[in-house]
């Protein structure tokens, strides 16, 4: 099969978002779509809370125990320190008991595997699928990439990220610097100032006491201006003073409320820096409202409206994203002052006109042919049945080297074409679509899959005499047009 | 401890053999080997200049206590166990005060610019492994599921990182050839490979530590055909807040990893050349959480049966305030690329000059094989 068997719209969707499931039609005006799905209010999921009731899905909303909000996972966090020693102690003489309470335990706290079944669930069922993809981007962009951030980051994903996609940059980035998930991830936790009480404090007990500048740098280097800024280790050192005082490990009801601002906006003044800071030759006084001036200034830099929307243009547009294309992002920002709505809009109106070639994400080519085939290959919530079995959950993307709940570098993952591309990716690609097949409760048939996605009769896989139905679906799904998005 | 050129650890001084390098359209049997090590080893805990008064005042709480001594100087990290055996072995040799030449502390600059190897980092859409490997048209293999800027370069490059997916029977090749029409011309190169590894190789493990995977590299490099080449991803040294149990972790993992690969090298170690590439070393002095920030010099292990071990080459620079990079890293006084550029020139046969101009577009780069190799 060439490219030329995919229609412009379906190629569009699958640039923009993601394959409608089977049963929904294909949208004969994808720009229009695009734009209605950008513009639409967020409304709740809606998917299978449970695989063992299929094929006759009983769809659910996602329930909201399991999106308690940041304070309450963070007092669960607490709740869970509390019980788990206290198991320890109980049934110290019983290893396999304590190992049983243990699990009960986290089951019961740790909302980890939940939120990324949901994160699988939106991809593989959400109706609006254009939202999915943006948020991808972002909760890409702001990276939190280790076990302990994971915690919240569910929470991060849905209340900083989706419920920021139609603000300005500035917001989202003072949104995603004050999650909990990212002061963990990047050791602001611990990022504490020498002259703060705290720090004084310290040092006379003899501890060990100070700035740590990872966030402080990343704020910069990775999530606004980047390195083109020019900016110095001085600059870095102040904005980390500006920093210091955010987050902490978690949040102890007995002690935190007269020292935290909020458990949303952690803000602890006794850890935080007394001096004025200057930062690219602007100066910071104390206190919490620095960060949201700094985090603002930051989003109204040159470099940081440029290194934005190149990024975007790189992962939706092309690979080598043309000067029209950056401009016209660029200038969208500016006339909008750095309104995403607005931004967003613009990507996906060149996204028709100027897009290239893109080998799309693993993660969303799984989802593609999930929907695409009306598989459901995802536990649902209902399926989670212990902590430890929960851990299935995230081995699907993880496999695929894509997953959000998989331990990896604060850059995230790439957005170039090449570096997904290898002959393992390959077998990696091959096996999940035998999984799915095998797995995801298929019912539709090669020709059905191929009737929902338009290809037109000539270009149709020829069904091989004796071809075993996965090995079909293999050849349906594994090639050009699944995998990539053309010009 | 100023200025120590070349301290020696064995009693026994080597004999400098001559080796002949060999003609490039020879059969090659040496192979290099990569630790990948992700996030910034602060070098000044992995190979400990416990000579240095200095180190207790700017980092006490960093150092381990029961440090594994090479002499009165240096001494390793107590997790680097087998290393430290093949040290007084003479099989390892400790690089210090070393660094590319990157000193603006970013983890993603720095790991591309220490795999493009080019005038600056981003510049380069090939690896200095992989633009040696075309000079002599020989494969490298990546032990991970993506192929990574270093051995990117020559098309016969491929990857390895075992499959753990339910529900699928595999891959086999009429399956693969089934799909070569529907692929975009890189994807079936990749299927091509994928394919022809089917043909050579069956791999039995489906462990995915790095462990794991020094091993199976050592397999695959031992083969008369195998790979020339190959990389192993360690991660997580980007020690910023408690660092002495994560590093301490990590450096253990190292350990494995190479003692895992000498053994399954077996013979094939003498002519074998392992190396450890990090983008950046660590500041001096301990951070406020117990930890130690992006910084510029730190230490390198260059390991094989080749290898002048059992020594630490280093121009020592000293860590006196005065004589730390901008008054807080420890300074490279030995460009790092010279060390790559040996390793080369030793595994692959091609001349110091054309590496240098060729490979790192760097034509005055010194060269320092003889002080590294037997």
């Amino acid at each position: 099969m060439s490219s030329s068997t995919k229609s412009l719209e379906l190629n569009y969707v699958m640039r923009v978002g993601l394959i409608p499931r089977l049963g929904t039609e294909l949208p004969a005006d994808p720009v229009e779509w695009a734009m209605g799905q950008l513009n639409a209010v967020n409304t709740p999921l809606k998917s299978p809370a449970t695989v063992s009731t299929l094929p006759v899905p009983d769809y659910r909303e996602w329930p909201t125990d399991f999106d308690p909000g940041l304070k309450e996972r963070l007092i669960n966090l607490w709740r869970w320190d509390e019980a788990r020693e206290k198991i320890r102690k109980e049934y110290s003489h019983d290893r396999r008991a304590q190992q049983q309470k243990l699990d009960e335990a986290q089951f019961k706290y740790d909302l980890r595997w939940q939120d990324a079944a949901k994160f699988n669930h939106y991809g593989a069922y959400s109706d609006n699928s254009v939202k999915q993809r943006l948020a991808h981007f972002w909760f890409n962009h702001f990276t939190v990439g280790s076990y302990d951030a994971f915690y919240t980051a569910g929470d991060m994903y849905e209340n900083r990220i989706l419920k920021n996609l139609d603000g300005t940059f500035a917001d989202l980035l003072y949104e995603a610097t004050t999650h909990y998930s990212m002061l963990r991830y990047l050791d602001n936790i611990v990022n504490i100032s020498p002259n703060s009480e705290q720090g004084r404090n310290r040092r006379q007990k003899g501890k060990q006491v100070g700035l740590n500048d990872n966030l402080a740098r990343e704020v910069m280097e990775l999530h606004s201006c980047s390195p083109a800024q020019g900016y110095t280790e001085d600059d870095i050192h102040n904005a980390a003073r500006v920093l210091a005082g955010w987050g902490d490990y978690n949040y102890n009801p007995r002690w935190a409320p007269q020292d935290w601002k909020s458990a949303e906006y952690p803000y602890i003044s006794k850890r935080s820096d007394t001096g004025t800071k200057v930062i690219l030759g602007k100066t910071y006084g104390r206190g919490s409202s620095a960060l949201k001036e700094f985090t603002n200034d930051l989003a109204n830099l040159d470099n940081t409206r440029k290194h934005i929307c190149y990024k975007l243009a790189l992962h939706f547009i092309s690979d080598e994203p043309s000067n029209y294309v950056t401009d016209a992002l660029e200038s969208s920002w500016r006339s909008s002052n750095g309104s995403l709505a607005q931004v967003h809009q613009r990507l996906i109106e060149l996204a028709w006109t100027h897009g290239e070639r893109k080998v799309l994400w693993p993660s969303h080519w799984l989802f593609n042919i999930v929907r695409a085939s009306n598989a459901h290959y995802f536990e649902g919530y209902e399926d989670i049945l212990s902590w430890q079995s929960g851990r299935d959950v995230v081995k699907p993307l993880t496999e695929l080297g894509n997953s959000f709940w998989q331990e990896r570098q604060p850059n995230g993952f790439p957005l170039q074409s090449r570096e997904w591309i290898s002959l393992e990716h390959l077998d990696r690609r091959v096996r999940f679509a035998q999984s799915v097949w095998n797995q995801g409760l298929v019912q539709a048939s090669s020709d059905q899959i191929m009737d929902h996605l338009k290809i037109p009769l000539k270009a149709r896989l020829q069904k091989r005499p004796g071809a075993i139905g996965s090995d079909e679906f293999v050849r349906l799904t594994v090639n050009q047009w699944m995998m990539e998005v053309q010009a | 401890m100023k200025r120590r050129r070349f301290l020696q650890l064995g009693s026994a001084a080597l004999a400098l053999a001559h080796v002949p390098v060999w003609a490039r359209s020879n059969n090659p049997n040496r192979r290099l080997v990569v630790f990948f090590l992700e996030g910034g080893l602060d070098g000044l805990s992995a190979l400990v200049p416990k000579g240095e008064t200095a180190l207790e005042s700017f980092r006490e709480s960093l150092l381990p206590g029961d440090l594994l001594d090479l002499n009165a100087h240096w001494a390793l990290d107590p997790s680097l166990r087998s290393i430290h055996k093949m040290m007084l072995a003479q099989d390892i040799l400790g690089v210090h005060a070393t660094s590319f030449p990157y000193t603006k502390r970013s983890h993603f600059e720095g790991q591309n610019f220490i795999q493009g190897a080019g005038k600056a980092p981003f510049s380069e859409d090939t690896g200095w492994i992989g633009r040696a490997l075309d000079l002599v048209n020989f494969g490298g293999r990546a032990m991970s599921l993506d192929t990574p800027l270093l051995l990117r370069g020559s098309t016969s490059i491929d990857n390895f990182f075992p499959a753990n997916v339910p529900g699928s029977y595999g891959v086999n090749t009429e399956l693969l050839k089934s799909l070569e029409a529907g692929l975009s011309s890189e994807w079936q190169t990749a299927n091509a490979k994928l394919i022809d590894r089917l043909n050579v190789q069956v791999f039995q493990s489906k462990d995915r530590s790095p462990r794991a995977l020094s091993e199976e590299a050592g397999r695959a490099l031992k083969q008369k055909d195998g790979p020339l080449a190959a990389m192993i991803r360690l991660s997580g040294y980007d020690t910023h807040a408690t660092q002495g149990t994560r590093l301490s972790g990590n450096l253990a993992e190292l350990d494995n990893c190479v003692d895992a690969l000498k053994r399954s090298l077996g013979e094939t170690w003498d002519n074998t050349t392992f190396i450890t590439l990090t983008e950046f070393g660590r500041t001096v002095r301990v951070n406020g959480s117990s930890g130690s920030d992006h910084g510029y010099g730190t230490c390198m292990f260059i390991g094989g049966g080749a290898v002048k071990g059992g020594a630490v080459l280093a121009d020592w620079p000293g860590l006196a305030k005065s004589d730390q990079f901008e008054k807080r890293d420890l300074m490279a006084t030995l460009d790092a690329r010279s060390l790559c550029a040996a390793a080369l020139e030793h595994t692959l046969g091609i001349e110091h000059d054309e590496l240098a101009e060729r490979v790192f577009f760097e034509p005055n780069l010194k060269r320092v094989t003889d002080q590294i190799y037997l």
